[in-house]
């Protein structure tokens, strides 16, 4: 819970007591709850699916979209390291990896759970709520990374709140350039 | 035969399971199928158009593979297995056994090594994850598994054309 709620304290440990391996496996379980929202978010759309075992498309959706995941965000993360790379020439990969995956995946549960609610209460004030917190949860997931680029990488305060911004207002754009398309 | 050996001591289990989960569609095939009655359509096709329709297969299990850490060359060869699974019930019940000796057969073994190779060269993105989380990644993995990707991709083109012409030119269906 470190990793989420003091992200400043938990990368600032001994270097040997965080792994990337331990961080990956924590975002997996981020991931597998957020997959069950995706599967209800299913069940919404494709009204044959209602006809299966919950379960089991859970599990399908599981098994096909968490490694999907894993590598999607790899590639992701090649494309800002082409960038950040300069900055830091000696830096890990995977380390790197780690970090981006941490922030997408809090996003993306979170994502995932107010297009659940966007289902269930279709009016224009869960709209405005929804867009409120998943504002909030991008800060608060950038915080995450904006801590584990100083103290996990080490990447200097200006590069890391520069590719912060950056990370933001993209997150923005996407935020509500989706709601209009949506409206 | 050195280069198939040392492909198999790498990749070896990868094919046993996989044949594995071929066998399983094909019992799951066989025991449980759908109650409404099919009959044998053979339906003639070139070779071209065979090696063609069976190289988009490989390709889908290489690169959907590769995208899904091995999860969708699982489903696939599944399926395939639970398909000739359903053509060996059809047969069985009709009495047309030898139907499978003559039409399946000949082509079916050519076919199946060369597209259980793409499913090996689709499941290597999660044969690192799962080596990752065992802590058993070999120094050299990406260069082996790109030398030994493009091995198994020629080796499984190779005998995929080669199936191609056995099931045009040598396998037939007479009802």
């Amino acid at each position: 819970m470190n990793l989420w709620l003091n992200p400043t304290n938990f990368f600032s440990q001994d270097k040997e007591a965080i792994t990337n391996r331990s961080i990956i496996l924590k975002n997996i379980m981020i991931l597998i709850v957020g997959m069950f929202f995706v599967t209800c978010i299913l069940y919404q759309l494709i009204p044959d699916v209602n006809n299966s075992n919950l379960f089991l498309t859970f599990a399908f959706i599981t098994a096909l979209s968490v490694p999907f995941y894993l590598i999607f965000n790899f590639f992701l993360s090649l494309v800002y390291l082409l960038v950040l790379i300069f900055f830091h020439p000696s830096l890990k990969i995977s380390k790197f990896y780690t970090l981006i995956l941490t922030y997408n995946t809090l996003n993306f549960l979170f994502s995932s759970i107010g297009v659940n609610l966007l289902f269930y209460y279709e009016n224009t004030l869960t709209q405005i709520f929804i867009i409120c917190i998943s504002l909030l949860i991008n800060i608060w997931s950038l915080r995450i990374l904006f801590a584990g680029l100083i103290n996990f990488i080490g990447f200097s305060k200006k590069v890391s709140i520069v590719f912060c911004t950056t990370l933001f207002l993209l997150n923005l754009l996407i935020l509500i350039g989706g709601n209009f398309l949506n409206v | 035969m050195k280069l198939v050996t040392r492909l198999m001591k790498s990749w070896g289990h990868l094919y046993v399971l996989f044949f594995l989960i071929f066998l399983l569609g094909v019992v799951s095939g066989v025991f449980f199928h759908p109650e409404d009655n099919h009959h044998f359509q053979p339906v003639s096709a070139n070779y071209m158009d065979i090696f063609i329709n069976n190289l988009k297969v490989g390709l889908l299990l290489i690169f959907g593979g590769l995208m899904s850490g091995g999860v969708i060359p699982i489903l696939v060869i599944g399926s395939n297995g639970y398909i000739i699974g359903h053509v060996i019930h059809i047969a069985l019940t009709e009495h047309t056994i030898t139907l499978l000796f003559t039409g399946l057969l000949p082509h079916m073994f050519v076919e199946l090594v060369a597209l259980i190779s793409c499913a090996v060269v689709g499941s290597f993105s999660g044969s690192f994850m799962f080596n990752y989380f065992r802590n058993k990644v070999p120094k050299n993995f990406f260069r082996l598994t790109l030398s030994d990707g493009l091995t198994l991709f020629f080796i499984a083109f190779f005998l995929l054309f080669l199936a191609s012409l056995i099931e045009d030119f040598i396998s037939h269906v007479k009802l």
